[in-house]
């Protein structure tokens, strides 16, 4: 497993060198001048400017550039906003939470109802019930994220007035932002109203969430009816149920957790595809977090600043990714015995 | 040469149409690509079909309602929007934009990817798994995050986003035709072709190419949904087709302005891209269930 | 892990359950009593008014934060004392002496606190800021001070000098009619020079516009960008008010998202609602929409440096090309004024000119050709915002996009982020334009300077980058007279040259709109400048009893 493991962080690093490479290269593509891209520095003074040049080396070969870029990425330099002249790497870390706080919980609700939907369904194979799980998973997935987002604005938060439309929340409560994710920066505020404001945070989070969880959930059911009906399948099943174990026995302690198996290991695809749906259902819903930081930055042709959302989010996908591969890795000892014998 | 029976021949259906047979079984599946086929004929014919152009002002009637509504107008089938255009015509010359462009996109990227794959497949120099596990990891960045950076170096606009999507599909069917054809030169038919001293053209052509072509169906079937989407959403930023193309993504975001009194403009280029991903899924879906049916057979 | 899924998912649904069950406003929580949300459109720039012309920074910034030496009164048509108690015009009106307010209290915040009250120093350092090139501050944050330079003020006034701590005297090159109205608007306000030196000690000197200090009513509090800007009341402000605890600008550049915000209670105020909906929302009775005749103008700018647009024929053939008409229906479902002129029919210097620009595509066609241009291709840049002269410029633009395309003219529509929008356009990198502008003071001369003035081409004001020296001239000379007759007839002649000119396309003027909620009241949408919430005052019981 510690092989396994630093093989693994191994080609994280890997990745990551050839992501700051990509990001490098890029800065050379963008419109513009590099030297402004890179440092958010707009400036008419010649002196200054030379000063930026030599300091990033850009006089220099490529992969002396290359190399001081690297260094600079490293320090926490990444440059500064066109727009705002502030911090990009500052600015980052609470937007990225933002982000992160959004996808994790949707990925709870869609494992939370997903999971026990993909087994009810193929517990009760070509049920009524089974169909309409079937064909709800897959209108779930054809529906346009930033379509369903809009018809569930327009019901629940407009006709029925359960819900807000967008932000996070009520911007009278004054919450300082420490962290980025609401509702930690809620929890830990010493404000009088920190219950009620909680509150008001679920509920702003509860639509962006629900709209998010869609698409995975539907996945996560077909997978996991998939999985579950292949295992019920097997022999081992079979002899289960011959020495007379009840059947919700069989079910949770022999058939799921093998089934499961298979749906660990589509978590970290499922979780690119959420990153996907999050970067406009955060524009929809004034969302602060990196996928409306992106948009906004394209629309502002704020270099750094668009540098800065590709770093962080790709960065955030590669993690959970490696984490989703080394928990499988670690929880079906077999898969690493196939990865070992191939390599 | 007349052709002679001489021999008694049992003709093995190729996997293609053993994977249709089975395909066509499923009657959703085949409502669904009817769904595609008339989609198709739609589009093609759509400067035929629309009532008006696309981008023809009635300024006498701005949004009327659809005609069936009390306040319709037989003229405008589905109504008018804010600027008078009529809606039908603009959801069918839309196709173009939203259905038209992702299968152009797919075709471009499936040939060079699936090209260069099979290629990469067939080569020995690049074997080595480790480099295999990298291009997994790098593809897990989501594509639309890869299409917007692009976005950003050329600009917005409809050319740009078709170049984007087709340049961050191109690693994926690259990528999927790669693992397929390395999956089926371990296969024990493969290595019989090779033993018996095929050249390596004739293998990837006629020995390996039709037996995964279903694999690469659906992968293109993927692509294609995967197309439409992106095309509408960046449609619906700003980021693709700009004013007064009827791209539905971006009929969907300049509607939102008039949801209230006119909720129709917002429903149906919403409904059009739904029916039309909820096909092509369909389609996909089944495909894979045949397939997997047909490998469970033998 | 497994079982613990289902109880999680039963969890879940009991926590929306709650969640919903607790949505219906029984009772407001306490900061939300006193506190008022105003949808914004955008960003301020900066927090400075000075800086810019933007209405949007003019609106979050300059009634809330900061107060001027004088205010106007719109409906009494006549000057009030603010910092300053009382006035005098000396020396044949080139010099002018204020006497200013005494214990005038600066904001307390975390970042500065005020040792002493306003006094002259302040104004010095405030007029100074934009009139002197030596002084410490003038460069700092970009030193452009675009009202200042395309008024002319930073020309007119010669000297401002300090008689003792409580008199100024401002001293000017020529009398000027609109001296006193352009010192009423929303960008000249005093800042604090305590607060500047202060910063200039520790280094930090551009923060003056990013943490502002005023005696405004308002006391800064936070800012985050495309999300909110904080205010707390001023506890110590000079005169009446505010009422509120808590004013916060919730940015929303969605217009479509303002309005159903104020519908579900999410906005008490929001400018510029959709007009396409104003009616929706008149029939609602918790929401009030109120409206203000606000002399404003949207046009249509020719880049006049660039070909095709520097032969005065393609910008008529142009003008002639749009049916305005339509364009005051869909865009404004007729709640606008068809523009004749630039200024609005209702000052008193209008000369009706344009008669001569009816629509008419095949004139527009000939004049084409005539100047040689057979199928031409060509941008317009749409504005990403609503402002009160155009509630959609992006639609607008289609309009025009099918006008044109008539007369065989491809346009291509371009839109960026409203504050990379704004320093694009300063740069001249567009072709063609619709934006507009909003008066900031009652003097005609205000939409004829800061618009089409040479000055105004320098700091990039002058959409059209139209430098004209006889028009110059003709404005200039309706300036320095006092007598309105006269004024009146050298204003006749400067609309003319510009229709025969056509720079721009002035296309309509327009109400300027705003809708509230019933429980909120003494905010006006106001007829010049910014948005002032002082007044304001909410009574949210007496609506939630309805």
């Amino acid at each position: 497993m510690l092989f396994f493991t630093l093989r693994r962080l191994l080609l994280l690093l890997i990745t990551l060198l050839i992501l700051t490479l990509v990001s490098f290269t890029l800065m050379h593509l963008y419109p513009g001048d590099t030297i402004v891209n890179m440092t958010g520095i707009r400036t008419t003074d010649p002196l200054f400017y030379e000063q930026l040049v030599q300091q990033r080396q850009l006089d220099e070969n490529l992969l002396v550039q290359y190399v001081n870029y690297l260094t600079h990425l490293l320090q926490g330099d990444w440059g500064q906003s066109l727009v705002t002249n502030q911090a990009v790497a500052n600015s980052a870390l609470p937007i990225l939470m933002a982000t992160i706080e959004l996808c994790l919980l949707a990925m709870l609700v869609a494992m939370v109802l997903g999971i026990p939907l993909g087994v009810l369904a193929a517990v009760k194979r070509g049920s009524w019930l089974d169909k309409l799980i079937v064909m709800k998973s897959l209108t779930g997935y054809s529906i346009p994220v930033f379509w369903l987002a809009q018809l569930l604005i327009l019901l629940f938060a407009v006709q029925l007035n359960w819900l807000p439309i967008t932000g996070q929340l009520n911007p009278l409560y004054d919450i300082s932002v420490n962290t980025g994710s609401v509702l930690i920066d809620v929890m830990l505020s010493e404000q009088p109203y920190r219950w009620s404001a909680l509150l008001d945070a679920l509920q702003h989070l509860l639509l962006p969430v629900v709209v998010l969880a869609m698409m995975p959930m539907t996945m996560l059911i077909r997978i996991m009816r998939n999985a579950m009906l292949d295992v019920l399948k097997r022999n081992y099943i079979k002899a289960a149920r011959a020495r007379g174990l009840s059947e919700s026995r069989l079910l949770w302690k022999h058939a799921l957790p093998n089934a499961m198996q298979p749906l660990v290991r589509q978590l970290g695809f499922q979780f690119s595809l959420l990153l996907t749906n999050a970067i406009v259902t955060e524009v929809i819903f004034n969302w602060p977090g990196m996928g409306s930081w992106l948009v906004k930055g394209i629309f502002e042709r704020d270099y750094p600043v668009i540098q800065g959302c590709l770093i962080s989010l790709a960065l955030f996908v590669l993690v959970v990714n490696t984490l989703v591969e080394l928990y499988h890795a670690w929880r079906y000892p077999q898969v690493r015995q196939e990865l070992y014998a191939e390599s | 040469m007349p052709k002679a029976n001489l021999y008694y021949q049992d003709r093995v259906p190729s996997p293609l149409t053993l994977i249709w047979q089975n395909f066509s079984r499923n009657r959703l599946a085949m409502a669904a690509l009817y769904c595609l086929g008339l989609l198709l004929i739609t589009m093609l014919a759509s400067h035929a079909l629309a009532p008006y152009d696309a981008n023809q002002q009635f300024a006498e009637s701005l949004s009327v309602a659809p005609s069936w509504t009390d306040a319709g107008d037989m003229r405008y089938l589905f109504g008018t929007d804010d600027l008078g255009r009529d809606m039908l015509s603009r959801i069918i010359i839309g196709s173009i934009y939203s259905f038209g462009y992702p299968l152009l996109i797919v075709l471009v990227a499936g040939f060079i990817g699936i090209s260069l794959g099979a290629l990469a497949g067939m080569s020995r120099g690049l074997k080595s798994s480790s480099l295999n596990h990298l291009l997994d990891v790098l593809l897990s960045i989501p594509s639309l995050l890869l299409a917007l950076v692009v976005i950003a170096i050329l600009g917005p606009s409809l050319e740009n986003a078709v170049i984007a999507i087709v340049l961050v599909l191109i690693p994926q069917f690259l990528h999927a035709t790669r693992n397929a054809v390395r999956d089926e030169l371990k296969r024990d038919y493969v290595i019989a072709s090779r033993l018996n001293g095929v050249p390596p053209r004739y293998l990837l052509w006629r020995v390996i190419l039709p037996n995964i072509t279903p694999v690469l169906v659906m992968h293109i079937t993927l692509g294609i949904s995967t197309a439409i989407l992106d095309i509408a959403l960046l449609g619906f930023l700003g980021l693709g087709a700009q004013a007064p193309a009827p791209e539905w993504g971006t009929m969907l975001a300049r509607s939102l302005d008039q949801v209230y009194v006119s909720p129709w403009t917002m429903a149906l280029p919403g409904l059009a891209l739904f029916l039309t991903i909820l096909s092509i899924n369909v389609v996909g879906d089944s495909l894979r269930a045949a397939i997997k049916a047909r490998a469970e057979e033998s | 892990m497994k079982i613990r899924s289902t109880l999680l998912s039963t969890g879940w649904l009991s926590l929306v359950g709650v969640l919903l069950a607790g949505c219906q406003p029984q009772q407001r929580p306490e900061p939300l009593q006193q506190g008022l949300i105003y949808c914004s459109e955008g960003n301020p720039e900066s927090f400075n008014p000075q800086l810019g012309t933007s209405g949007t920074t003019i609106d979050a910034t300059a009634a809330q934060l900061y107060d001027r030496l004088l205010d106007y009164d719109a409906d009494e048509k006549r000057f009030l004392p603010a910092l300053a108690t009382d006035w005098q015009v000396l020396d044949d009106g080139h010099r002018y002496r204020f006497h200013l307010r005494h214990d005038v209290q600066f904001h307390h915040t975390d970042y500065f606190s005020p040792s002493r009250t306003f006094n002259a120093d302040d104004v010095l350092f405030s007029f100074r800021r934009w009139l002197d090139k030596n002084s410490a501050y003038h460069r700092v944050n970009g030193g452009s001070y675009p009202f200042f330079t395309a008024t002319g003020l930073d020309q007119l006034i010669t000297a401002v000098t300090k008689v003792d701590d409580y008199t100024v005297d401002i001293e000017l090159q020529y009398s000027d009619s609109s001296f006193l109205a352009n010192l009423a608007s929303d960008f000249a306000i005093i800042l604090s020079a305590e607060y500047a030196q202060q910063l200039q000690a520790n280094g930090y000197p551009e923060r003056i516009d990013r943490l502002p200090i005023g005696t405004g009513p308002f006391v800064f509090e936070q800012f985050r960008k495309d999300v909110l800007i904080r205010y707390q009341r001023n506890p110590d402000y000079w005169r009446e008010g505010p009422y509120i605890e808590q004013l916060v600008y919730s940015i929303t550049p969605n217009a479509n998202k303002r309005m159903l915000k104020l519908l579900t209670g999410e906005c008490d105020v929001i400018p510029y609602p959709l007009i396409s909906e104003i009616d929706t929302l008149v029939d609602n009775r918790s929401i009030d929409v109120s409206s203000e005749i606000s002399p404003n103008v949207a046009f249509w700018a020719f880049n006049t440096e660039r070909p095709p647009f520097d032969d005065a024929r393609v910008r008529r053939a142009l003008s002639y090309a749009i049916n305005q008409a339509a364009i005051i229906q869909a865009i404004y479902y007729g709640n606008a004024k068809q523009a004749d002129s630039l200024l609005p029919q209702t000052s008193w210097a209008f000369a009706n000119v344009s008669e001569a620009y009816e629509y008419n595509p095949a004139r527009a066609r000939q004049l084409l050709d005539e100047a040689g241009y057979g199928r031409l291709s060509i941008d317009i840049w749409a504005m990403p915002v609503q402002r009160a002269y155009n509630p959609n410029a992006y639609r607008m633009a289609e309009l025009i996009q099918a006008d044109l395309a008539r007369i065989g003219v491809d346009a291509h529509i371009i839109s960026y982020e409203w504050n990379t929008f704004r320093r694009r356009l300063a740069r001249g990198e567009h072709d063609s334009v619709l934006i507009g502008w909003s008066a900031d003071n009652a003097d005609p001369d205000n939409f004829f300077r800061p618009l089409l003035s040479c000055a105004a081409v320098a700091t990039g004001n002058n959409r059209a980058n139209w430098c004209n020296a006889a028009f110059d001239n003709i404005i200039f000379d309706a300036i320095s007279s006092s007598d309105r007759e006269q004024r009146q007839r050298l204003y006749d002649r400067a609309q003319r040259l510009v229709a025969e000119q056509m720079p721009l396309v002035p296309i309509a003027h327009s109400l300027r709109y705003q809708a509230s909620q019933a429980s909120i009241s003494g905010i006006k949408p106001p007829a010049y400048g910014g948005i002032s919430f002082r007044q304001a005052r909410i009574d949210r019981a007496a609506t939630e009893e309805q």
